[in-house]
């Protein structure tokens, strides 16, 4: 579904403070996986999932997204694989929208406005009308048994409030994929759980995960299908591309 | 097109939603920008009327003024010398006319006083303007005194009040019948204040002002170009004043709009980066930050242009008007006539609606058009 070739990625390139975040990178990932990769901060988890979920483009190699639904979507001229790194900036809008929904570390809910709201956000620019849109994340919100808070500002919310209503608008556009950067960095064991019972319902339901985390809870999930650990921007176990 | 409709009231929406969480922020934004409009709208008012006003005056200034100077200084002229003046070959009509200042000691005010007999003033009635029946507390009909040059009160009845499309025209005016004006300033009745000459072809108006001048030597022509000139120039130096106020206030907006445009803080970076990551695109960005901007200068701009035209129109331009009426320690208060020249409020929308809106959308533009990736780790 999902497959980087040698990727890499390089961060100020040409200053002094030129990084390599990810190097040589290749991974698959097939629909309906729950994939996680894992390694320490500063590793190049965090890149490897922007790189994969189209938030930005790498240096050099390629990425491929292999979606029927969403090469209709885009135009058949352009193929059922899509090889993103070359595509314009609004294709790789209209793929994270479609494709893909980000619950991230820190939540990046944003503050001052309410839950409802922050759930509907996502679907703003589709050009949905805004009842339906609301209509969706109200569904959304009940279902993660959160709608008792839908018109509380999000940052009076609860740390395990706020990650239900993180993964509400990940899930608002009804993506087949859902990244997840450090999903449980801060939360404490009970809420870990509570996010890992999701991410099995989510899994039983088709959707493909994939996860960053170093915490052994979410690696040693049952529902995980596979772990890849990457070290110093490369992969400690190469060659495992689907 | 519905698509696109509700993509836009959605992202208004989000837009109102995200200005009312900074109210205080935005709120404090909107009052300076209404100031500043304010400050170069009553400016363009104030100059666009009191221009009016002068061009209103002019309209019916007479070819040529014949004054007869004594010792240099103007004297009245006598009346056998219209005749004269009237034989000589181009001049199409010569009217005296009778008029002077009085000091209104109640008010502290300068009334203009003017004799005249085509209007049908019976003894002892009198035409005034609406300054001096505001300041006297008088309507038609009413009876009113002044102080002859004798120190003896005088009553009149005020017959009308003058209905002029110019107050500053008729604001400080009295009219009454000539033979009351000659008594009230014991005034020669064989004399007239000046002559106002009217010349069929205005080119020939320096030729019978040379002509008159050789008939008549201690007298003194004005003619209509002077008198436009020495308008010009009272305009001129107040338009120097405007000029003066409108590039300070253009400057203080030039910083106030830079200040926004350099002023995109890490959280609205993020914020951006953050929508960015969500399935936002650079135009939907694009469209936020617009109707952001809109808003905010929209709602300035008609608040200011609205208070800069009450400022101006519906008071007496409070805080302007010692500073460029120039006369209003003696002159009785005046109300401009309302008068918007609406290519001005144009060029006003141009020259500080768009520059913010630009100032909003720029910086927004180069946040939003990294990767979501850069502008979330930013």
């Amino acid at each position: 579904m999902i497959q980087t070739i040698d990727v890499t990625k390089i961060f100020n390139r040409g200053a002094a403070n030129e990084f390599a975040s990810v190097r040589g990178v290749t991974l698959g990932v097939t629909a309906g996986e729950a994939l996680i990769i894992k390694g320490p901060s500063g590793s190049g988890k965090t890149s490897l999932l922007s790189l994969m979920g189209c938030m930005s483009r790498p240096t050099s190699g390629r990425i491929r997204i292999n979606d029927p639904d969403l090469a209709v979507k885009l135009g058949a001229e352009l193929g059922a694989s899509l090889e993103i790194a070359t595509l314009p900036e609004r294709f790789l809008t209209l793929i994270r929208r479609q494709m893909f929904g980000f619950v991230f570390q820190q939540f990046n809910l944003v503050r001052g406005i309410s839950a409802l709201e922050n759930v509907m956000l996502p679907m703003y620019p589709t050009g949905e009308h805004r009842s339906a849109i609301r209509k969706r994340a109200e569904e959304l919100i009940a279902e993660f048994g959160v709608a008792h808070r839908a018109t509380v500002r999000v940052e009076l919310l609860s740390g395990g409030e706020q990650q239900r209503i993180a993964i509400a608008r990940a899930l608002v556009n009804r993506p087949k994929v859902i990244i997840a950067d450090e999903p449980t960095a801060h939360l404490d064991t009970g809420l870990s759980r509570e996010f890992l019972e999701i991410a099995a319902a989510l899994k039983t339901s088709g959707t493909t995960l994939i996860i960053a985390s170093h915490d052994p809870l979410v690696c040693q999930a049952p529902f995980v299908d596979r772990v890849e650990e990457i070290r110093d921007g490369l992969l400690v176990r190469p060659g495992s591309a689907g | 097109m519905t698509c696109w409709l509700n993509r836009q009231l959605n992202i208004l929406d989000y837009t109102i939603t995200s200005l009312l969480r900074r109210w205080w922020k935005n709120l404090s934004l909107i009052f300076i920008y209404s100031v500043l409009v304010f400050v170069i709208g009553s400016v363009m008012f104030f100059t666009r009327a009191m221009q009016r006003e002068a061009k209103l005056i002019l309209a019916d200034a007479p070819d040529l003024v014949i004054q007869r100077l004594v010792a240099g200084r103007h004297d009245p002229i006598p009346l056998a010398r219209a005749e004269k003046i009237r034989s000589i070959r181009g001049v199409s009509a010569v009217s005296p006319r009778l008029w002077g200042y009085y000091f209104d000691r109640i008010n502290g005010a300068n009334y203009t006083l003017q004799g005249a007999d085509d209007r049908g003033l019976l003894p002892g009635d009198i035409d005034i303007g609406a300054g001096i029946a505001r300041s006297r507390k008088i309507e038609a009909g009413d009876i009113f005194s002044l102080t002859d040059s004798n120190a003896i009160p005088q009553v009149f009845q005020v017959r009308k009040l003058f209905d002029a499309a110019s107050d500053l025209l008729t604001v400080d005016l009295m009219i009454m019948p000539t033979e009351d004006f000659q008594s009230f300033f014991d005034f020669p009745a064989d004399r007239a204040t000046d002559f106002a000459v009217s010349v069929r072809n205005p080119r020939e108006i320096a030729t019978v002002a040379g002509k008159i001048v050789e008939l008549f030597p201690d007298s003194r022509p004005i003619m209509k170009d002077e008198i436009l000139r020495t308008y010009a120039s009272i305009f001129d130096w107040r338009g120097g004043m405007m000029i003066v106020m409108v590039a300070m206030a253009v400057l203080a907006f030039v910083i106030f709009a830079w200040d926004r445009a350099s002023g995109l803080s890490a959280a609205e970076r993020h914020e951006i980066g953050i929508l960015k990551s969500i399935g936002w695109d650079t135009g939907d960005v694009l469209s936020l930050k617009f109707w952001e901007g809109a808003v905010i200068s929209l709602t300035a701009f008609l608040a200011g242009i609205l208070a800069a035209y009450a400022h101006i129109f519906l008071m007496p331009a409070p805080f302007f008007s010692h500073a460029l009426k120039g006369w209003a320690v003696l002159y009785p208060s005046f109300r401009l006539t309302p008068y918007v020249d609406f290519s001005q409020v144009a060029v006003l929308f141009i020259l500080t609606v768009l520059p913010y809106l630009a100032a909003t959308i720029v910086p927004s533009w180069l946040a939003a058009s990294v990767d979501p990736d850069a502008a979330m780790r930013s």
